[in-house]
């Protein structure tokens, strides 16, 4: 009697899980993450002007931008050039030991030879660079325990380390204030001068 | 079939995930930044040269004088500056245009001392028509020598309707203008019953034209 009960409750109880089975499923899905990051500015600003009687950057320039990533220690590389009749060249300097570094704008409606970014890079003369300004940059914003910036004053660019996954925010600010010396003259072209910044994942 | 439903919205959403951090995934980007210069336009006196001695018994100066500029530009492209030059008369030092061109180039110098001040007409004495030692008292004139063509820069005809010479400069940089007065005096300009001691004075200007 106690066995023909025991066999009636296993055969329920395995028929009522085969009804089960038959209206609900179970499926694993295994999607992986890939890693991944990205870069893009963000605004700031972007243009000033300059003093014709002074060569004097009259308000200052702070292009923002964006690192973003789900990796732990992202490196980017900030660099920036300026167009010559040579085409474009490494724009950043730095005055020895990466102290105090410069960047070099270039006339875009009159293009300088490269001469004049190199006399600016060596030893400025007011004749010798036309075309061409240095006014001083400062180091990308560094965040505190989420990047680390260094200089590569052999290469002149900037490497920033991104020590977590996230987002990290920083930017390039050349301040406003007067042009290096021996680099303005009345032998600068009126025009816009410009140098470009490329920010790359290395 | 409700499953099977669920199980494509799952499988659907991360295929929109996978897209969507494929597409804002830039591993670089650049930025150019700009700053604006406008035209640099100026003209400064050399401040030498600016003054000499009149020889009391010929009316001669000594060493000439050099009233000279430096243009300074940042502009390459073709720019009109033009020079003129005055002389002071009356006490309140009005200015008389001061430049004789119809016979050589000549500019008047009027004695600007208290009580000998020149006269406007003394002044037109010399610049125009046959000048008269007893019509141009304390006004003498002398030879004017502006800066020549040169270079990028180059001397116009004069402009007898404004009283003025024309200058074009092509070039950005310093460009110097060097003109001198010198020598013995405009004849019918200097006796020494009609001019007396003192300071005698002229203006020159040189301006971009606006």
């Amino acid at each position: 009697m106690f066995n023909r009960i025991f066999i009636t409750i296993i055969i329920l109880l395995v028929s009522t899980s085969q009804a089960f089975a038959a209206r609900t499923n179970s499926t694993f899905l295994d999607a992986d993450v890939e890693s991944w990051q990205s870069l893009n500015f963000t605004g700031g600003t972007i243009s000033s002007t300059i003093s014709c009687g002074t060569g004097n950057l009259i308000t200052t320039i702070r292009p923002t931008f964006r690192i973003r990533s789900n990796i732990f220690g992202s490196n980017v590389r900030v660099s920036v050039a300026s167009n010559t009749l040579s085409g474009f060249t490494n724009a950043i300097f730095d005055t020895g030991g990466g102290a105090t570094k410069y960047v070099i704008l270039t006339n875009s409606d009159d293009l300088p030879p490269l001469s004049s970014v190199t006399n600016i890079k060596t030893s400025p003369t007011i004749l010798g660079n036309p075309n061409a300004i240095a006014y001083e940059v400062l180091d990308p914003d560094e965040q505190f325990l989420r990047t680390n910036v260094t200089y590569d004053d052999v290469n002149d660019y900037w490497n920033i380390e991104k020590f977590f996954p996230g987002t990290a925010n920083s930017d390039l600010e050349i301040p406003s204030g007067p042009a290096l010396s021996n680099t303005f003259g009345t032998n600068d072209a009126s025009g816009d001068y410009e140098a470009t910044i490329t920010i790359s994942f290395i | 079939m409700k499953n099977k439903f669920l199980l494509s919205l799952l499988a659907g959403g991360i295929v929109c995930l996978a897209t969507s951090q494929i597409s804002f995934a830039a591993t670089s980007a650049t930025q150019t930044v700009t700053a604006s210069l406008d035209a640099v336009r100026s003209v400064v006196g050399k401040g030498t040269g600016l003054t000499s001695t009149i020889t009391g018994a010929t009316g001669a100066l000594t060493s000439p004088l050099a009233p000279s500029f430096i243009i300074s530009t940042n502009c390459p492209d073709s720019q009109t500056l033009y020079m003129t030059a005055t002389a002071p008369y009356g006490v309140g030092a009005i200015a008389e245009q001061a430049l004789r061109t119809s016979d050589g180039i000549y500019i008047a110098l009027a004695n600007t001392s208290s009580g000998k001040e020149a006269t406007q007409g003394a002044i037109q004495n010399v610049v125009g028509g046959s000048p008269s030692t007893t019509s141009n008292g304390n006004v003498i004139g002398y030879l004017f020598t502006p800066q020549a063509t040169s270079g990028n820069l180059t001397l116009g005809t004069w402009d007898s309707g404004n009283t003025r010479w024309p200058y074009t400069l092509a070039q950005s940089g310093d460009t110097d203008v060097d003109n001198s007065i010198s020598g013995s005096p405009l004849s019918g300009t200097y006796s020494t019953d009609n001019d007396e001691c003192g300071a005698y004075q002229a203006t020159i200007t040189l301006a971009f034209a606006p």
